[in-house]
């Protein structure tokens, strides 16, 4: 049971550098400003729940108490909040200085 | 959608000021449990610093009535309610897309077809429309850029034209404030 568990954890850690890794290499790779926040911004929404998840697993693993959980819990909460409107905050910026999308077919810069 | 200001800004949609305020302070109230831990009623220090975490949630609270902080917020109770069944369902949303876009980042020809569009939006109070714009932006692939209460418009920019299919999230939101 307690191997399941730990394995359990290290495909959610697994899982979530997965697309941390990628939000990283599609910054890299898309083709402006504009289409760069997506992977940026929010690619790593997903990797975030999963290392919060195996916090929790490791919580239940260690028997530790409901206030280190409703913590994890909390800051899953946050980080949620946070990066939506920071990568609003960014593009509304960018789009207000008047910067405009590149579109398909367009040479990159 | 009624653009005129509610009438009483002190009860609206049938959520009084006073219902508000106490949800706020006992939210605070959990808030300040959960980060400091220390709730052992027959320790001296403990009750010391459990008195004063009540104190300062009234504090908060009352700061945030002479502020008028949650006088134009919505059916605030509702959307709470509503927010249960709302988040799985975008947090499911979320994997969804994130897979999507980790596919495109990860393929050799991403197949991306920027565009910008608006999109009206029929929600009511100002909390949610801030969660539409705030879920359009959590999905990855598409991101408001701008909100235009007014004309209630948002500007939404996508990597694809698939992205343009925000009318489920639309009418979920609409939904969990009660509107139509």
């Amino acid at each position: 049971m307690d191997l399941a568990l730990e394995i359990l954890t290290w495909v959610l850690l697994a899982g979530g550098t997965f697309f941390s890794l990628t939000a990283a290499v599609g910054v890299l790779r898309f083709p402006d400003f504009y289409s760069r926040i997506h992977p940026a911004g929010k690619n790593d929404t997903l990797g975030v729940l999963l290392f919060a998840a195996a916090m929790l697993v490791e919580c239940a693993r260690f028997d530790y108490s409901w206030l280190v959980v409703g913590r994890v819990l909390l800051m899953v909460l946050f980080m949620q909040m946070a990066s939506p409107i920071a990568a609003h905050a960014i593009t509304q910026a960018a789009w207000v200085s008047g910067l405009r999308p590149w579109k398909k077919g367009e040479p990159t810069r | 959608m009624s653009a005129a200001p509610p009438a009483n800004r002190l009860c609206i949609r049938g959520e009084s000021a006073l219902l508000r305020h106490l949800m706020l302070f006992v939210v605070l109230l959990g808030f300040w449990a959960v980060l400091s831990g220390q709730l052992d009623w027959t320790d001296t220090h403990q009750r010391y610093l459990m008195i004063c975490g009540v104190a300062s949630c009234a504090l908060a609270t009352w700061v945030a009535r002479r502020v008028g902080f949650l006088n134009d917020e919505g059916p605030v109770g509702r959307i709470l309610v509503g927010a249960l069944t709302y988040l799985p369902w975008l947090t499911w949303q979320v994997v969804t897309s994130n897979w999507d876009v980790a596919k495109r980042v990860w393929s050799r020809d991403p197949g991306l077809d920027p565009l910008v569009f608006t999109t009206k939006y029929e929600i009511k109070s100002d909390l949610g429309a801030a969660i539409f714009a705030n879920s359009i932006t959590l999905t990855p692939g598409t991101i408001t850029i701008a909100i235009d209460t007014e004309k209630k418009e948002m500007l939404v920019h996508a990597i694809h034209p698939g992205g343009q299919e925000v009318k489920a999230m639309h009418d979920r939101v609409a939904r969990m404030e009660g509107g139509k």
